[in-house]
């Protein structure tokens, strides 16, 4: 059996470290590291000091893809803290939001990200010449997404009129009831993704693991993602919000400056996989009737299928979006009280975003101004399940080539859509 | 009416130079703009300048660039006159950065005409506000960018209206920026 030495060096230019390192010996795996690096240990110093109605535009400041997920989380996390029930005009609005963040987010993975890999490309600009009606589904849906979060949030990317206790500024019901063609062309849109995906075949590769996903015990049985009181493990069952730290466990290694999390097992798993996994009946009848078309049945343990995993949710969001708007457009939007009291204490919030369970917890003196913060995101809860992942794939596949080894493993750490650090991005020019 | 002009600032506000266009597109939003103009903070969206490009005739992207000049350093210039290294590996959806976006509306026949301004950043790291070689020029990209868009107002026969009033108690609880303050990085490494 050949030695394999594969050294992926994905330089993001500046911090982000996206490095795969696999190297076998007689069949053995003698090296294998994940090292990729998202660093929220340096928000929650900038955090601290700062009053407690900027952290939210700060933590959303985090990632320009999942920024109306740092919004959420944020947002949760404060009212948890201040002792808040947002009205259900707020908590329909900020679905909304989510939702958008939820569906761009999706579909530009799975399109632009994982599809090149099953087409047999290697970005999404030659898709561009092969596949163009995916590209423009995709920038379609994208822009969806962005303008319902425009909308709602004030912004396209990095909302600003989302904060606690409501919003500061509230859409048109006009302009939301003006989405619902485009909520319903987008079904359309994607029954057409699902048709290009069910003519690709998943690399097939099993392992069982740990699944973990926010969870309402006092919910109204909707599909848990935007707002939680409890966590949810396939091994552990449920597990209040309040002692998340219980499940994430987190400890340093050597080869990574982001922390690695464990549970019950040595690794679990948290994004969209995860969710439907646990979430399955709480899901939307089109985004079950998706998964059925897409052989996607629970429990399922193959991580090639988070990208599968996505599509389904993304039906999800799109129908429940049109939920929403409906019930916006039945109760009116009005003006309502925005108070926060303001006092020492600590708040703890979760929101399920596109690539797992990211949570925020603050820590308020009297003045309501930031004394500590923690937050943990999915990447670091992934890390050490991708590993565990690739350690058990390698072996099953050192019979093929190197390069189509070194290609699996790509498109299983893709899978996961790890956040490599959304770190700059200042343009690098050349000049002709 | 959309917009027929668009001023784009891309950055990240909590990686120092990184943030310039977001600070450069926070005081262009303080100004007054004719219809036809729309000023946008686009943050780390990245990929989503693809459809900010789509429905507008002229594009003025204003963003931190890395050319190798002495930090500080004023760069503009069309798009035709540069061309950006391949993009980064993507292994993740944070790989598609705005030489991604500029490149697949090309490949879409997404071709506004587009300027480009930006300032060689001296500063990268995890901290909020401008250096001070960055900060000095802030109000020259902001003039630099009215005079664009001045000059294309100009060949679209949209009256010239740029008129340099302030809108009265914007209302922006971005994180609040320090413009004379050293850069604040954080103090704690942990």
């Amino acid at each position: 059996m050949p030695d394999v030495n594969i050294n992926v060096h994905h330089i993001t230019r500046l911090e982000g470290h996206g490095n795969i390192v696999v190297n076998t010996k007689n069949g053995e795996i003698e090296e294998l590291r994940l090292e990729i690096v998202e660093s929220p240990r340096f928000f929650e110093a900038m955090l601290r000091g700062r009053k407690w109605d900027e952290a939210t535009h700060i933590t959303c400041r985090i990632c320009g893809i999942c920024s109306c997920g740092h919004t959420t989380a944020s947002l949760n996390a404060l009212e948890n803290w201040a002792g808040i029930e947002p009205s259900s005009q707020t908590k329909k609005l900020r679905k909304l939001l989510f939702n958008g963040e939820q569906i761009q987010s999706h579909v530009l993975h799975v399109l632009y990200l994982a599809a090149p890999d099953f087409l047999g490309v290697g970005s999404v600009i030659p898709l561009i010449e092969t596949h163009k009606e995916v590209v423009l589904i995709a920038l379609r849906l994208k822009r969806l997404g962005n303008d319902l979060c425009c909308l709602v949030g004030g912004r396209h990317v990095h909302p600003i009129a989302a904060a606690v206790n409501g919003f500061t500024k509230l859409p048109k019901l006009a302009d939301l009831v003006a989405l619902r063609p485009r909520l319903e062309a987008a079904r359309a849109d994607l029954a057409a993704v699902v048709g290009v995906l069910q003519t690709l075949t998943l690399p097939q590769f099993e392992r069982e693991t740990e699944y973990v996903a926010l969870n309402q015990t006092e919910g109204n049985g909707e599909y848990p993602w935007q707002w939680g009181d409890s966590i949810l493990s396939s091994e552990a069952g449920l597990i209040p919000l309040e002692e998340y730290r219980s499940v994430t466990n987190e400890y340093l290694v050597d080869h990574s400056v982001a922390k690695h999390t464990k549970h019950k097992r040595d690794s679990y798993m948290v994004g969209a996989l995860s969710r439907v996994n646990l979430h399955y009946d709480k899901l939307h009848p089109a985004a079950k009737q998706v998964a059925e078309a897409l052989g996607l049945s629970v429990p399922t343990h193959n991580p090639f299928m988070i990208n599968l995993a996505q599509v389904v949710e993304t039906v999800h969001a799109v129908a429940h979006s049109l939920q929403m708007i409906d019930e916006l457009e039945a109760a009116g939007l009005r003006e309502e009280d925005r108070s926060v009291p303001v006092k020492a204490g600590t708040g703890i919030g979760a929101a399920d975003v596109p690539r797992g369970i990211l949570f925020h917890e603050y820590s308020m003196d009297e003045t309501g101004t930031l004394t500590g913060s923690n937050l943990v995101i999915p990447t670091g809860q992934n890390l050490a399940n991708i590993e565990n992942d690739m350690r058990a794939l390698v072996p099953q596949i050192l019979d093929r080539p190197q390069e189509e080894v070194r290609h699996l493993c790509e498109m299983l750490v893709r899978a996961y859509d790890p956040c490599i650090s959304c770190a700059t991005h200042a343009l690098e020019v050349d000049f002709i | 009416m959309s917009a027929r002009v668009r001023v784009i600032g891309a950055g990240n506000l909590l990686r120092a130079d990184d943030g310039l266009g977001v600070h450069v597109v926070q005081q262009l939003e303080a100004l007054s703009w004719p219809a036809e103009v729309e000023v946008l903070d686009v943050g780390t969206g990245g990929l989503d300048i693809v459809h900010l490009l789509g429905d507008a005739t002229h594009v003025c992207l204003v963003d931190a660039m890395q050319m190798g000049g002495a930090p500080g350093t004023v760069y503009e210039f069309a798009r035709a006159d540069v061309r950006f290294p391949a993009a980064a590996g993507q292994v993740s959806m944070h790989g598609f950065g705005l030489a991604t976006a500029l490149e697949l509306g090309e490949k879409l026949g997404i071709r506004p005409e587009l300027y480009l301004v930006g300032v060689e950043p001296e500063c990268l790291n995890f901290a909020e506000g401008l250096s001070s070689a960055v900060q000095a020029q802030v109000d020259t990209v902001v003039q630099i960018v009215q005079h664009k868009v001045a000059a294309w107002l100009a060949q679209l026969e949209v009256p010239a209206a740029c008129p340099r009033q302030p809108r009265a108690g914007k209302p922006d609880a971005s994180p609040r920026q320090r413009r004379d303050a050293p850069l604040r990085a954080p103090t704690d490494g942990r």
